[in-house]
């Protein structure tokens, strides 16, 4: 008796429902006869993968033999159906949305079955375009937090790897993973990260960016205190450092933490290469960006105020070239990087192809356009174009945008306290970078504080016989690298 | 909260703006000194030459050259300043003149003002010419600009040649220094062209004598341990050169007597590059025993001399003042003159070229 | 108490007594020590060395005998409450006048190098909140800064041997021609260049077991003993000794000789370069007299920064040109010398007899 008037209501709930939802656009319905009672089939059209309905579901509901849904459950291959008795219209809702299916059998209990079949439009795991190497795995991170997940499991096939899942945004409700390796992880960097992902009060992620920005140390920094890397190797050898990887749903960049200034200008491929080549590469790298910060700065401030330093046989180059130049070397140095980041800047914005004949149309016409007309010197075009492209030679795109940024005050400062300006404005990058933390750990290391077993692979990379010892940096749990052969030792 | 970034900004710029107009000395809005001149006019007034350069495409330079007479260097650089079309500094100066009649009345109040400037550098290369500054200016002809000409002249001189090393600071050190006294290369002009022509001796700042270059390869031998040089010797029976010379000098000082006795003992190495006679190979050791007397001889010629002038530019004093702790200025100056100063040479060829 | 975080490790040590010692003094050490013992004044500087090695291995042993080792402790155990808390008021009066000096000297330099134009107000208006910035945070900070300050410099360093072409053996010899006297005399004006140990008082109870860095510390003094006689007898062979009586920057004009093929006058470079152990010399001084006065009188330590970066912002401006700059010297000078080796030994020996009595008597 009381089975009937609860079977009763929860038809009545139902012919509710399915009065909301015909009501909606792009809602399909199908009804089935069947011994034991009506069977209804309801779905969103754009959430689900029609293939997989007609394939999977579709015939097995009419040629199958089955009694109740519990039944036909067993004849459905998918993981994560779920058997509802009476689950309430805004869960229906909820569900419909995200790409379920449901069945409605009349007269039976549990009278809901779901089936998840949603819609997925996955990119195909492809070569990583940002960080290219010629050398080494071509695997990149796609969209997908679980494909994601699997490259590493992947790599990673060990118990110990934890993965701990947040929901981030009280919109988007992105999954947000973070990655560790227990036992060689500090704890406490783990729990870190995790707790201000927990804080972080937003209402959209749409790219791991929005993490990286919003659990920062310090917001107002110009410099990126987590590393995003699109490289599932690079990520695997980081979490066997000790190091904390945070995944985001919806994103193909992975950030990872504690980082150092320096492991920005470390390419992945350096690791693929012997070392004293790699070596090589990296001081080249960071020769590059010193070169790339300093050179124009420098420019003006001697051009300015210290004309003593020019050795007189390059007087001869340098004066005759601004001779035609009516502004200051402050002047024309603003212009000229101006100009560079405006092709920057056009280049990025439009498609590839256009984007790359923008490039050399633009270097080329406008800068020899601009000697020409007497408005920059030859010197200043040639120092410029070289500090443009020793800022691209850093590895990691939001780092070389940084230090393309901090130029500019540089400049400034250079016109009016020559060197000394630029000293001091030296003095403020360096304290700067001193007080900067990435999740609690300083970010300057290994230089300062001084760490010279973590120097190993910092300016230079050495063999990784070497470098038997996890960075001091990340404190990881377990200090010492195992290596194969100890015992032959 | 953003109250402290308020005031980094505040202070950012008002410390910029408060200090933008300070003068600036923007490379192509000012004519850099490289050359200067100075001749003795009338009494106590000089003449002051200025050479600038103005850069031309292709590398070449021009010249200008700015002269007038006035009290003081500076007073000088005024009048100079108000013939120039842009700002004269002296931040590049190379090259510094003084003529003769100028260097014997001293040129101390000439050379102070090098060393009081901070934007001067200490490679400042003094000379001497034996007429005017301003005639031996105008009578260089080149392209690259009449203070590279000169400087280049002066370096691969002091490298390869027999001039000894000089400049504004070792011109200083030898002046301010109560126990040496300054040498200064001196010019003059030959077919129309400058010519390094000898090598001035001073006693204090002021000119006494002068030493032909062709001469000077004993004296730069006495003078400092020389890396590549070059010495002649001419006897009845052949002509010999030497190049690639090295040298070691060392000065030792022995208390006899009443003055005390000073030794130079010379070691000169030496390859040969030409030689009138035949095989030398074969007589190596009675070559370098005529190169030693020649040498020896030569160099106590020259120590008397500088002893009858009474002037010290080979630093002996200096020397003997190391080497001895019982030094005393006033006796060692009254003795100087008389003071028995032998040469020792030990001359050796190490190779003969390519042929034996 | 002072947590874990904030701790540096021993071997900092070694930089913070390096950059506390290097600053302006080594522009220009060299024509002021020769005042007695002419060319044997490089002697001094050993000595001085020494000396100054025996007042770090003194404050040791006063540091290490207490709970938070720092001087304001010290001093209230010594004298009590009050006169204790009087004595630290001078002592930070005194780090606050050694920040003026080295920062006002500095300026001058940049005034007669550079440029003689430079309104000294703005330019410091630019340089405060650089040191604000640094010594508002950890003193982690202050510590990354000295040890930038003595590691950059380093190289420059290397640059001094190219004066060594023209340099003259003779103009140092005969060895030790003067008097025992004589070089003692010199020593005391030698010792003027290591006084900055004195901010070891307060920034002991950071160090990570700060009783067993003593050996870093004596480090780091040998180290700067080192430099300094080698930039002194550089200068000695490069200069006579009647040349230096005229030269005020000795080591400024050993630079002028340098010319290489990309760039000449390299004591543009050098001073600019020296920006970084100013900074860290001045850093120190400030952050150690805030660090004192938020110890005695409980201001919080950004306020007592903030309050002390305006005293300094008026002193610099109020002292101005050479004589002015000497003024401050002199008296940084002689208040360095008294509170070193006769206040520190007498503090020692009252705090020694101190504990003892205290000790007796529980």
């Amino acid at each position: 008796m009381n089975k009937k008037t609860s079977q009763k209501r929860v038809q009545r709930d139902f012919d509710k429902l399915l009065h909301e939802l015909k009501k909606k656009d792009g809602f399909l319905y199908y009804n089935l006869n069947h011994d034991n009672g009506t069977i209804h089939l309801g779905y969103l059209k754009t959430a689900v993968d029609p293939e997989k309905l007609e394939k999977y579901i579709l015939p097995r509901m009419q040629e199958y033999m089955y009694k109740d849904l519990t039944e036909l459950k067993d004849h459905i291959p998918f993981t994560k159906t779920e058997l509802l008795d009476n689950p309430g219209q805004n869960e229906i809702h909820e569900k419909l949305v995200k790409g379920f299916v449901f069945i409605y059998m009349e007269n039976v209990s549990p009278s809901y079955l779901l089936i998840p079949l949603p819609l997925d439009e996955k990119r195909q795991v492809t070569i990583p375009e940002v960080e290219f190497s010629v050398v080494g795995p071509k695997e990149a991170f796609v969209e997908d937090i679980d494909t994601n997940l699997n490259l590493i499991r992947k790599r990673l096939a060990i118990p110990e790897l934890s993965v701990k899942k947040l929901k981030v945004g009280t919109i988007t409700k992105t999954e947000v993973a973070v990655v560790s390796i227990d036992g060689i992880a500090d704890e406490e960097n783990v729990n870190t990260a995790v707790q201000r992902i927990k804080d972080v009060e937003i209402d959209q992620v749409i790219d791991s960016s929005f993490i990286q920005q919003t659990i920062a140390d310090n917001k107002n920094s110009p410099f990126p205190q987590l590393l995003d890397t699109e490289r599932s190797d690079r990520i695997a050898a980081v979490l066997a450092e000790g190091k904390v990887a945070i995944f985001v749903d919806g994103s193909p960049h992975v950030l990872l933490g504690p980082t150092t200034l320096i492991e920005f200008f470390s390419a992945f491929e350096d690791y693929f290469l012997n070392w004293m080549t790699a070596s090589a590469f990296r001081m080249i790298r960071l020769i590059a960006v010193f070169f790339s910060i300093l050179v124009t700065p420098l420019y003006v401030a001697i051009l300015t105020h210290h004309f003593e330093i020019v050795p007189q046989t390059l007087l001869v180059t340098l004066v005759h070239s601004r001779t035609q130049v009516p502004f200051p070397p402050v002047m024309e140095a603003i212009i000229l990087e101006f100009t560079i980041e405006l092709l920057r800047e056009a280049g990025a914005r439009l498609p590839t192809k256009i984007g790359q004949t923008i490039g050399i149309v633009g270097g080329i016409v406008i800068g020899t356009a601009a000697v020409e007309a007497g408005l920059t010197s030859n010197v200043l075009l040639i120092v410029i174009a070289l500090a443009a492209l020793g800022s691209f030679t850093t590895p990691v795109y939001k780092m070389s945008n940084t230090i393309r940024l901090i130029r500019f005050p540089l400049l400034i400062i250079s016109h009016v306290y020559g060197l000394i300006g630029l000293t001091v404005a030296i003095a403020y990058i360096m304290v700067h970078l001193l007080r900067l933390t990435s999740l609690g750990r300083p970010f300057f290391a290994p230089i300062f504080p001084f760490r010279p077993q973590d120097f190993k692979d910092a300016l230079i990379r050495l063999p990784f016989s070497k470098q038997n010892k996890r960075p001091f940096q990340v404190r990881p749990s377990k200090v010492k690298r195992p290596v194969a052969n100890e015992n032959d030792k | 909260m953003y109250l402290k970034y308020v005031v980094f900004f505040v202070f950012l710029i008002t410390s910029l703006l408060f200090n933008v107009q300070m003068p600036t000395k923007v490379i192509d809005m000012i004519q850099m000194i490289t050359v200067v001149g100075y001749d003795a006019t009338e009494q106590d007034t000089l003449r002051g030459t200025v050479v600038a350069p103005k850069y031309l495409p292709q590398g070449k330079v021009e010249d200008f050259i700015y002269t007038d007479t006035a009290d003081t260097v500076y007073e000088n650089r005024v009048k100079l300043n108000a013939k120039a079309t842009e700002r004269l500094l002296s931040g590049k100066l190379k090259v510094v003149f003084y003529n003769r009649e100028l260097a014997e009345r001293g040129i101390k109040n000439f050379v102070e003002f090098m060393r009081r400037d901070p934007s001067i550098g200490g490679k400042v290369y003094l000379a001497v010419t034996e007429g005017s500054t301003l005639e031996l200016i105008n009578s260089v002809q080149t392209s690259k600009g009449r203070g590279m000409f000169f400087t280049d002249l002066f370096e691969h001189n002091i490298k390869h040649g027999n001039l000894p090393q000089t400049n504004l600071k070792e011109f200083e050190s030898d002046w301010q220094s109560e126990t040496t006294d300054p040498i200064l290369p001196m010019f003059s002009i030959e077919n129309k062209k400058p010519e390094l022509q000898s090598i001035a001796l001073f006693d204090g700042d002021k000119y006494v004598d002068k030493l032909p270059i062709k001469d000077a390869d004993v004296f730069k031998l006495l003078y400092e341990n020389v890396s590549d040089g070059s010495f002649q010797h001419k006897n009845d029976k052949y002509y010999i050169s030497i190049e690639n010379v090295e040298s070691d000098k060392d000065v030792a000082f022995e208390a006899k007597k009443e003055s005390g006795e000073v030794t130079v003992n010379l070691q000169v190495r030496g390859v040969i590059r030409e030689f009138t006679g035949r095989k030398p190979t074969n007589r190596l050791p009675a070559i370098e025993k005529d190169i030693q007397k020649d040498l020896t001889q030569k160099a106590e010629k020259l120590i008397k001399r500088f002893q009858e002038l009474n002037i010290d530019p080979l630093g002996i004093e200096g020397d003997v003042k190391s080497s001895n702790r019982n030094y005393d200025k006033q006796h060692f100056k009254e003795v100087y003159p008389e003071m028995p100063i032998s040469v020792n040479v030990d001359a050796r060829l190490t190779e003969t070229g390519t042929r034996r | 108490m002072i947590s874990r975080d904030d701790k540096v490790s021993g071997l900092m040590v070694f930089f913070l007594i390096s950059a506390s010692q290097i600053g302006v003094g080594y522009l220009g050490f060299q024509s002021i020590i020769n005042k007695y013992a002419g060319h044997d004044a490089w002697i001094s500087i050993i000595i001085a060395g020494i000396g100054i090695s025996i007042i770090i291995w003194t404050m040791y042993q006063m540091l290490k005998n207490d709970e938070q080792g720092d001087i304001i402790a010290i001093h209230q155990l010594t004298y009590g409450k009050w006169i204790g808390n009087f004595l630290t008021l001078i002592f930070t009066i005194y780090l606050l006048l050694m920040a003026t000096v080295v920062l006002r000297t500095y300026i001058e330099i940049v005034q007669v190098w550079m440029f003689p134009h430079l309104k000294v107000w703005a330019m410091l208006l630019l340089l405060l909140p650089l040191i604000y910035y640094t010594i508002s945070d950890q003193f982690r900070i202050v510590v990354g800064v000295c040890f930038l300050g003595i590691v950059y410099p380093f190289f420059l360093n290397l640059t001094l041997f190219f004066p060594l072409n023209y340099a003259d053996i003779t103009y140092i010899l005969p060895i030790m021609d003067h008097t025992i006297t004589e070089i003692m005399q010199s020593s005391s004006l030698a010792v003027l260049n290591f006084m900055g140990i004195s901010a070891l008082l307060v920034f002991y109870p950071f160090i990570q077991e700060s009783h067993k860095s003593q050996k870093y510390a004596h480090y780091g003094n040998f180290y700067t003993t080192g430099l300094y006689l080698a930039v002194c007898l550089i200068a000695y062979v490069f200069y006579n000794q009647s040349e230096l009586e005229e030269v005020i920057w000795a080591t400024l004009g050993l630079w002028k000789i340098i010319e290489m093929p990309f760039m000449e006058r390299f004591e543009f470079f050098g001073i600019a370069t020296l920006f970084f152990t100013i900074l860290s010399n001045v850093v120190l001084f400030m952050w150690a007299s805030a660090r004192v006065i938020h110890r005695t009188f409980g201001v919080a330590h950004k306020k007592a920064a903030v309050v002390l970066l305006i005293i300094l912002f008026i002193a610099c401006v109020i002292f101005s040109g050479r004589e002015g700059v000497n003024i401050l010297n002199d008296t940084a000078g002689k208040i360095g010398l008294v509170l070193l080796f006769i206040y520190i030994p007498v503090l020692f020996v009252i705090n020694f007899i101190r504990r003892k009595v205290r000790k007796d008597v529980s």
